[in-house]
């Protein structure tokens, strides 16, 4: 059965050694954040994640909790009777109590696994699923500079859908304008927004969004005698790094020495309307770096507007 | 009670604080005629507004209006200031446990601009800050953080995380970013209890399973240490018992007062002193003692009046279920110009009405009241909270107020709506209110108008 | 006896005189709705009584309706715009269940219950997405009167997509549709179509079929269409869609004359 993520902080590798199939939802074709009737001040993706998991009748959705908006889309989930779904409780802060939640959480996921058809995980399978998880993670983040900025996304889209390594193929870069691209999830119909920056003269050498190089931070450590349990908490809850996170110091962390080695020159903000949380960043992003910050938000439509494409082009300009 | 309820604008509380002088009306030290407030506080939205005439009413607006003169002076007294965020309702208990701690909640600072007509200039200074209209009207405390214009800077800040709206998320980490240091601690997003889970109970008759409530209570154990440091003594359970006993006081004469006032055959005490009085549960105005003195003064008020057959609002008003608090007071008004009256309200804090258990470790208590929030768990439990009340009060009609670009309000709305029509069937709408919302009135008061006229309409049937 | 319903607008004024003991519409006109609302609305109530050749002494009861109901000082009494709506459509099709009503100001989802009586009720807050002002911003853009705004979104292939949720800033979107040349039709039909959505929103999920939509945009060939096709169900247009307001208000005169709630 397919389980289908709407966050990269839901452990695949846990799905997978219970013998069922991850997928991340951005990266499904019928994932389709436009066109939906939105009220005012709803997200379009958690929008898209309700519709999702009405259609996806043979399947479950799991949700998280790390937004209000995702919260109330399951909320609303649950009042159309979908009770087969789950809410996975992602801890906002770095406490102990955070950790334990997580962990819990991960415990009751895997009940849930069981219940829906799942087999209990055999710790020799979740080790292995952990290190094939470590070694793509790895090879992707290492091809993330050397290859265009569609082919990276689209092979961490990839990655995120059956967890295959698909190699992009390498991409001379030439000398534009190099840009971050920062923010939520960044969904298929979205890259061509990778080609309108290209277009423009700039060139996205660091793609930090949901769904970009920040989905693969996880990292799995290996000491004598771990408990591949206690390492797919560790390797999760110590290493997601997200906006929601409060402080939210470590996206801050982490994001600095990447923007410094890739030498960016602007930032991004990529957004859905209605989220909050990214929004509320633009300033702190532009005080904290020094760069200038180019907010860009995804509605019900995936396509780019004449002004959209002025912005994107005035902003490439102005760096050039 | 010897006058006859009624509503009186500004200028008839001139009149009438006069009158009440010459009568030898006896004030606390924070007394006073509200126009005061005007002159000297520029809070020019009391010049729309109407106020019940007794002199309780008159000392629950002159103690809500005198909140930030109240923490200044307990900063000047020596007193150390914690700013409780987020959290509505659990960490001021903790704080008021301890000698020299004075709790406050910096979001209040959401109603300034309509106090003050947007003279303040806070939400045009939250929007050069980056924080727009697309947030909710918290955004006017960060600037009131920056400019000082209004409360202390807090000696700490404390703010819950986790289950919480992105929007006041969003705004709080901007606080932190701009240099004032949070203490955050995680509320998990409140889940029913899986089989063979141990589970336990909650205030509002809910439950929660045992491994979040042991969450909550190892938070606010944190929680409790800082605020122990800050006063320099530690928050021990007997303190902290005690804390609890007296906030559960706070809760008692407030829900007897909504017991009278809500239960009664007609209003005896306006709407909109009933949103002001139910608003000091969370943080008790940072004057937990007063607090109780000027429930007791509107509870007695209610009670003579219900006695009397003296009503503010008659009794064929509209039985109006109140959902979420308004962000201009003016709309509270409203509702009753147009023929409704208040019969039950859910402003967005219920777990801070219900009792704090006296009979559990006290930090347990605690935690246990904090994962009530309706903020914290599925809006279909609040939902079911509404319907009950609804059901209890014999409401006729919901009105769901969204509060302009706040993150529950986005779907909120719809799920309790939903819920209500098919469990009650009764007509329920959403009302958007923003600050200062003169120009929507005529709008507002169409809406509230087919409202009422619906449900006189079905009282036919 | 004869009651009158006035419907005072955002966008114009309508009127219906109707005769209760032959339960029909007497007379019904529409005039454009101004500055000074009560003359304007005094003048077309004239003109009705003149066409119906009737005095002003055998009208038992007038009730104003709409957005400026309160400024009708010569009628008995006001009542809002959904009531009124939803007496005039149960009037015309008592199996309407669910009525959008597309104004030039507002937007509103009525459910009725059996017998009429409105159940609930949803109406758009400030935004003017999902009004007729969209339409009336469109026109004035191109330069074309309504009608030919109809014609053109019938013609149609292929909808442009309006995604800006701000009508200002859907201006600025359809400018920038046409400069890449998209076809005319396709741009009508595309804000159309985005009304409908934002309709349909406000709808929530809650629909209940027979659904018939009335109001001055129900006029326009295309939104009922655009409207099925987002509400997935069939969405009739209310027959004399402009005037159901004014004709459930004087119903609800004529109700309230003989002493009915």
């Amino acid at each position: 059965m397919d389980v289908f993520l709407t966050s990269p902080w839901i452990p695949a590798e846990w799905i997978r050694a219970h013998g069922l199939i991850p997928r991340g939802i951005w990266a499904s074709e019928s994932f389709h954040s436009g066109g939906s009737p939105l009220s005012a001040g709803v997200c379009a993706f958690a929008e898209a994640a309700v519709r999702f998991a009405e259609t996806a009748t043979d399947s479950v959705v799991i949700f998280s909790t790390a937004c209000d908006q995702m919260r109330r889309g399951f909320d609303t989930a649950q009042l159309h009777g979908l009770e087969r779904d789950f809410l996975f409780n992602l801890p906002a802060t770095e406490t102990l109590a955070a950790k334990q939640i997580y962990r819990a959480e991960l415990e009751r996921l895997g009940r849930f696994l069981l219940a829906i058809g799942g087999h209990a995980p055999a710790a020799a399978t979740l080790r292995q699923e952990l290190m094939q998880s470590n070694a793509t993670r790895q090879r992707l983040l290492e091809s993330a500079t050397t290859t265009s900025p569609r082919g990276f996304a689209e092979a961490v889209s990839r990655f995120h859908w059956d967890g295959e390594y698909s190699p992009p193929p390498p991409d001379a870069q030439g000398n534009p304008v190099a840009l971050a691209l920062v923010g939520g999830p960044f969904l298929p119909p979205h890259w061509k927004l990778l080609d309108e920056i290209e277009a423009a003269g700039g060139r996205v050498v660091f793609n930090a969004t949901k769904t970009g190089e920040r989905s693969l931070s996880p990292s799995f450590d290996w000491a004598a005698g771990t408990n591949p349990f206690d390492a797919l908490v560790r390797g999760y809850h110590d290493h997601m790094v997200d906006v929601f996170q409060r402080p939210n110091t470590r996206l801050y962390s982490w994001l600095k020495p990447r923007l410094a080695a890739r030498e960016v020159r602007g930032i991004v903000l990529w957004l859905f309307t209605g989220c909050d949380l990214w929004r509320a960043e633009a300033h702190t992003l532009r005080k904290t770096f020094g760069l200038p910050v180019l907010q860009l938000e995804a509605d019900e439509a995936t396509g780019f507007s004449a002004r959209d494409l002025t912005r994107i082009q005035a902003f490439v300009e102005t760096l050039q | 009670m010897n006058v006859a309820p009624r509503k009186l604008d500004l200028s008839g509380w001139d009149d009438r604080y006069e009158e009440l002088q010459r009568n030898g009306l006896r004030e606390p030290a924070y007394g006073g005629p509200l126009r005061r407030h005007v002159v000297r506080g520029k809070d020019y939205r009391l010049e729309q507004l109407q106020f019940d005439n007794s002199p309780a009413a008159l000392r629950l607006w002159n103690f809500l209006l005198t909140e930030n003169e109240r923490l200044h002076r307990a900063r000047a007294g020596g007193e150390k200031i914690v700013g409780t965020m987020k959290d509505l309702g659990t960490v001021p208990v903790m704080a008021y446990s301890l000698p020299g701690l004075r709790a406050f909640y910096p979001d209040g600072a959401w109603w300034t601009p309509c106090l003050m007509e947007c003279s303040d200039r806070l939400l045009q200074q939250a929007e050069a800050m980056g924080v727009d209209a697309s947030f909710c009207p918290v955004r006017a405390m960060l600037p009131a953080f920056e400019n000082g214009e209004h409360f202390p800077k807090p000696d700490l800040l404390v703010c819950s995380t986790g289950a919480v709206c992105d929007d006041f998320s969003a705004i709080a980490q901007r606080l932190e970013h701009l240099g004032h240091a949070i203490l955050w601690w995680e509320i998990p997003r409140r889940r029913p209890p899986a089989a063979a889970e141990p589970v336990c109970d909650l205030p509002g008759n809910l439950a929660a399973p045992k491994i979040q409530v042991d969450c909550v209570q190892s938070e606010l154990q944190r929680v409790g240490e800082a605020l122990g440091g800050l006063a320099g003594e530690t928050l021990d359970d007997d303190l902290l018992a005690n804390g609890i006993r007296i906030a559960n006081q706070v809760r008692r004469r407030l829900g007897a007062l909504r017991k009278s006032v809500y239960a009664a055959p007609a209003a005896p005490l306006p709407a909109l002193e009933m949103l002001v009085a139910e608003m000091l549960a969370i943080h008790f105005c940072s004057d937990r003692a007063e607090t109780i003195v000027v429930l007791d003064a509107l509870l007695a008020e209610a009670q003579a009046r219900i006695r009397l057959g003296r009503f503010s609002v008659n009794a064929q008003a509209v039985r109006t279920y109140w959902v979420n608090p308004v962000a201009d007071l003016r709309a509270m008004n409203l509702l009753e110009e147009l023929g409704g009256r208040i019969c039950g309200s859910d402003f967005m804090f219920s777990h801070a009405l219900d009792l704090i258990p006296e009979n559990l470790p006290p930090l347990e208590a605690l935690a246990r009241s904090a994962l009530a929030d309706p903020m914290a768990g599925p809006t279909a439990d609040r939902g079911a909270r509404i319907v009950r009340e609804c059901q209890a009060s014999r409401a006729e009609v919901v009105v769901v107020s969204r509060i302009p670009g706040a993150s529950h309000c986005a779907r909120e709305g719809e799920i309790i709506r939903a819920m209500v029509r098919l469990r009650l069937g009764i007509p329920a709408i959403e009302l958007e209110i923003p600050p200062v919302c003169d120009a929507l009135l005529p709008a507002l008061g169409s809406r509230l108008q087919a409202l009422f006229e619906t449900a006189r309409a079905r009282r036919t049937k | 006896m004869i009651y009158a319903g006035i419907d005072a607008g955002s966008r114009s004024i309508k009127a219906v005189l109707f005769d209760t003991s032959q339960n029909r519409t007497l007379a019904s006109g529409l005039a454009d709705q101004g500055v000074e609302q009560e003359r304007l609305a005094a003048e077309l109530f004239d003109k009705l009584l003149r066409e119906a050749g009737l005095e002003r002494s055998k009208i038992s009861g007038v009730v104003a309706t709409g957005y400026g109901r309160n400024a009708i000082r010569f009628a008995d009494t006001t009542i809002t715009e959904i009531t009124c709506h939803a007496r005039g459509v149960h009037r015309l099709a008592p199996d309407a269940r669910t009525i959008i009503e597309i104004g030039g100001q507002d937007s509103k989802v009525i459910s009725l219950e059996e017998g009429g009586r409105v159940r609930d009720f949803s109406m758009n807050d400030r935004c003017a997405a999902g009004t007729g002002r969209f339409l009336e911003m469109v026109a004035l853009r191109l330069d074309m009167d309504w009608e030919k705004l109809s014609m053109l979104a019938q013609q149609s292939t292929k909808p442009a997509i309006i995604s800006n949720m701000c009508v200002v800033f859907a201006e600025t979107e359809i400018i920038g549709l046409l400069a890449d040349g998209k076809p005319l039709p396709d741009v009508v039909a595309g804000v159309q179509n985005s009304i409908a959505t934002r309709v349909a929103a406000l709808a929530g999920r809650f629909i209940s079929p027979p659904v018939f939509f009335t109001g001055g945009v129900a006029l326009q060939s295309g939104m009922a269409r655009a409207l099925e096709e987002v509400l997935a169900c069939p969405v009739r247009v209310a027959p004399q869609p402009q005037f159901t307001g004014a004709l459930g208000a004087a119903v609800l005169a004529g109700t309230r004359g003989q002493g009915k709630p």
